[in-house]
Parts: structure tokens; C-alpha cells; sequence
């Protein structure tokens, strides 16, 4: 398994797909999820070092995976977005940041070199 | 002369119109309650309001005005200042003592606490937004009235995804076409044609008052992240960061806020979700059951956004009166940490009511099976 793990759970299909190629480039072992189900499922299987979390989803919303995450103290770097909304990204921020989470908001829709900048760091820690 | 005379607004009429917007201002907001509008039997009482506070207690405003500013009364002055006998409580007072007991006084809150109340409500025109703030929610009604329309319609066409080709449909509607949808459309309802506008005006008073909640909150957001930041100034003080009880305060405040309001938003969420898939197969029941979760959480969202707004309008109010640090974390100390109890106690009902409350997620399993 790779020391860089990214896990994205967002149901638009295409966009995983783009954020699968990027960090497959930054040499990221990237597994895509299209509901919270499967996310969390996948951050039991997966382990992941990066979550990228889209706000809305399917069957769950953003907020409450992020305050999953700080119930089971993640440890990985979490980058939430919001389509076209970077205040609900920044509130899901707020939600983690000082409790536990290393978190940002990556405002969406992202540009490649965006994304790029935003998946190029040191290797986070394990979950 | 006479004729231009009649036509010039008078003094009078300039007061009415005053009157007439401060009416409407005080049905739009969620923590002012007019008094006119509830059956009072003091007549002095019924020219005054109810409002909430940064504190989130309800006190009497008698009058509020650029010179003489606000002047208000204590629930507890009541008897006094109206001369009430002593003895048993005067009726007024009573009522007056059911409503500040309401977290909200938000419209929707209040056609459903009256009648919980027993309070008949003389005007019912009254507990309806008004013309300009209707206008306003326009930007949040169109996300639930398009797939209304797209269903009327029957059109998938992007050029529906704007308001422009919204206008362009209305104004050459294919009548056949959509007088068909209806049909079909009641048919799936299991109401009669006839019934159809009960059914309209009923969905968009459900999601005009989805909107009023949304759009409250979409305004209070960038001032909670305000709010946020200049939490973290005054954490990064020297002389304050000594003060353990006021990093506390600070913490507890910031923590609070952040998470009601995520709660607030996912539940909005959870209300746009169900409301798409509502609309991918409409029918009696699935309508029902959104009309139920949007109105289940009706009171307590109103309660939440209610407090959350005079928190940060107080807190607002307090740093444009340019008072430094110190000044800053005494209000911190007293106006905004008062009422925070409240604030976890009604996201604690929240959490239990989510329990028991109609999920969409139950509704589709429970169909399924």
C-alpha cells in the first residue's frame, strides 16, 4: 500500500475521476466513493492519509462526515468543498479545526493546478 | 388646485406608510412580535411589541425611535406598569408570559405555537410575509419551483434552468400540453383537477418558508465566520489568553454556534435531497411526507436561526461601537454567553426529535419494502 492514500467520497462521477488522475500523478493511491455508505466503509478498509469530502451527497451531507471523523479522531489532512458555496466549506472547517481535525476548504468548482497544490504536502498521518 | 392638493402625500399619509413598512419589517423578522395582532385586552399593551435580545430574553418594547431610542420593560414590571390588579394574574399577562416563552417569533414559529397556545390570531393575514420579503426569497423559491413547473411543462430543456427561460415558457405556455400535465399530475396526487391550486398554494407556502429559513441562514453564515475570526484575535491577546475562564467561554461560544448552525444546514440539506426525489415520482403520499419533515422542524429551526441572528447582530452591534479587547471579551463574559443554554438545549431536543421525526430515507425504505 502507498504511503499516500487519498480518499474522495463526491458523487459526481467525473470529478473523481479527474481527482483520480491528479493524485495518481502526486503518487497517491486514490480510491473514489459516491456516498457516505461507501466512504465510510472505504476509511475502515483504505486507511486513508488524504479525505477529500464534498458537502452534499446523496445520502448524507458533508457536516455530519466531518463530525464522524472527529467522533473517531481522524488523523488524516481533510479537504472539504462546497459547489459553488465556500461558506459552507469553511463552516465544515470550523467544525474540525481546533478539535482535532487537520482541515481546510478548497473552494469548488477547483482548478487542476488548485487541486494540485492543495494534494502537494508531506505524507499525513494515519487515521 | 384642489385636484394637485388631494395627490400631494400629506403628513398623515407619510406616517401610515412609515407604519405600514415597520408592520411588515416586524411580520418579516424573527424576533419581534407586534402586539396588535394578538387578542390583548390592555390597549397600551397592544400598541407595543415583544422582542427578543442578544440574552435571548423577551422583554416589552413600548416604543423604539431615533431620539427617544428603545424603551423597554422587564416581563416582571407588567403588572405595575399597567396597573394590574393584584391576586390572580391578569389574562394579558398570562399570554404575555406563554409568547416570551418562544424561542421565535418568526411567522411559521408562530402559526404553529399560537395554535398550540390556544391564542386566535384577529388578523390572519397577518403571520404572512410580506410583498418585499416574498420578492426577496424569489433566488430560493425558483430551486423548488422549477421541477414543479418541468413536471407542469414536461421539459427537461436546460433553457428551464433560468429565470429568463422560465419567463420565455410562461409567457407562450402550450396550453394543451400543460392542461394534460395537470391532469396527470392530480391523477398522481389523487385529488381532484379542481384541487390542483390548493395543492400549488400549499407547496409554495412549504417551501417559502423553507427559503425564509434558508435565506436567514445564507446571511448568517459569513457573520458566524466572522464571528470565528475575531474569536481568534481575542484568543491570541496576551493579557486575555491568561484569563482560563474567558478561553472557555470563548471555546464553548465558538463550538456551539459552529455546530448548530452545521446542523442547521444539513437539515436544509436533508429537506433539498427529499424534495428531488420527490419529485421523481410525485404522488399523494410522498408529498405528504415532505410537507411532514419540513414542518416538524419548522419550530425548532425558527428557534435556532432566531438565536443565532441576535447573538450575532449583538455581537455585531458590539464591535462597530469600536470598543476594544477588553470591552469585547466582557460582552463575551456576559450578552453572549447568557441564552447559550438555551441554544444546546433546543439542539439537544433536535437530536431527540430527529428520532422520532419522518426521514425521507425511512419513507423510500418503507415504501420499498
Amino acid at each position: 500500500m502507498s504511503d499516500r492514500r487519498l480518499l474522495v467520497v463526491d458523487d459526481v462521477v467525473e470529478l473523481g475521476e479527474a481527482v483520480r488522475t491528479i493524485g495518481g500523478n502526486l503518487g497517491y493511491d486514490v480510491r473514489h466513493s459516491t456516498n457516505g455508505k461507501d466512504f465510510k466503509q472505504a476509511m475502515d478498509d483504505f486507511n486513508p492519509t488524504t479525505v477529500m469530502i464534498d458537502i452534499v451527497l446523496p445520502d448524507i451531507d458533508g457536516f455530519q462526515l466531518v463530525k464522524w471523523l472527529r467522533e473517531r479522531g481522524c488523523g488524516a489532512k481533510i479537504l472539504v468543498s462546497a459547489m459553488n458555496n465556500l461558506n459552507y466549506a469553511k463552516l465544515a472547517r470550523s467544525l474540525g479545526k481546533g478539535r482535532g481535525l487537520d482541515i481546510s476548504a478548497l473552494p469548488k468548482p477547483y482548478q487542476d493546478d488548485e487541486l494540485y497544490e492543495a494534494l502537494d504536502y508531506g505524507v499525513g498521518t494515519s487515521p | 388646485m384642489d385636484h394637485i392638493e388631494s395627490e400631494t402625500p400629506t403628513k398623515n399619509d407619510s406616517a401610515q406608510s412609515e407604519e405600514q413598512a415597520q408592520a411588515e419589517a416586524d411580520m418579516d423578522s424573527m424576533h419581534i412580535l407586534p402586539l396588535h395582532i394578538i387578542p390583548l385586552q390592555t390597549p397600551s399593551l397592544r400598541r407595543a411589541r415583544l422582542i427578543k435580545n442578544v440574552r435571548l430574553e423577551s422583554v416589552i418594547e413600548l416604543f423604539n425611535d431615533a431620539d427617544g431610542g428603545s424603551g423597554q420593560i422587564d416581563l416582571a414590571e407588567l403588572p405595575g406598569t399597567f396597573g394590574w390588579p393584584q391576586g390572580a394574574p391578569h389574562p394579558d399577562n398570562r399570554m404575555i408570559s406563554a409568547l416570551a416563552e418562544l424561542h421565535s417569533f418568526d411567522i411559521y414559529t408562530l402559526r404553529n405555537q399560537l395554535r398550540r397556545l390556544g391564542i386566535n390570531v384577529e388578523q390572519q393575514s397577518a403571520l404572512k410575509l410580506s410583498a418585499k420579503k416574498r420578492q426577496e426569497l424569489m433566488r430560493y423559491m425558483n430551486e423548488f419551483t422549477l421541477p414543479l413547473l418541468r413536471q407542469i411543462y414536461n421539459t427537461t430543456e436546460s433553457d428551464f434552468d433560468n429565470m429568463a427561460g422560465l419567463i420565455k415558457k410562461y409567457s407562450a405556455p402550450d396550453k394543451k400540453i400543460a392542461l394534460n400535465n395537470l391532469k396527470e399530475m392530480a391523477d398522481k396526487l389523487s385529488v381532484d383537477l379542481q384541487t390542483v391550486p390548493d395543492f400549488l398554494e400549499e407547496y409554495a407556502d412549504i417551501y417559502l418558508s423553507v427559503s425564509y429559513g434558508k435565506y436567514c441562514l445564507n446571511g448568517l453564515i459569513p457573520q458566524i465566520l466572522m464571528f470565528e475570526e475575531s474569536m481568534e484575535e481575542l484568543k491570541e491577546n496576551l493579557e486575555l489568553s491568561n484569563d482560563v475562564r474567558l478561553m472557555r467561554s470563548i471555546d464553548f461560544i465558538k463550538e456551539s454556534i459552529t455546530d448548530v448552525t452545521a446542523s442547521v444546514v444539513s437539515r436544509f440539506e436533508n429537506f433539498e435531497r427529499a424534495s428531488e426525489s420527490m419529485w421523481e415520482d410525485i404522488t399523494a403520499e410522498s408529498f405528504e411526507h415532505v410537507k411532514k419533515m419540513v414542518r416538524s422542524h419548522h419550530v425548532t429551526i425558527g428557534a435556532i436561526l432566531c438565536s443565532l441572528t441576535l447573538k450575532m447582530t449583538g455581537w455585531q452591534t458590539n464591535l462597530s461601537a469600536g470598543r476594544g479587547l477588553v470591552r469585547r471579551a466582557d460582552f463575551i463574559r456576559s450578552d453572549m454567553m447568557q441564552g447559550m443554554e438555551k441554544i444546546n438545549g433546543i439542539e439537544e431536543l433536535v437530536k431527540k426529535q430527529q428520532q422520532s421525526a419522518p426521514t425521507w430515507e425511512a419513507f423510500t425504505v418503507e415504501k420499498a419494502g
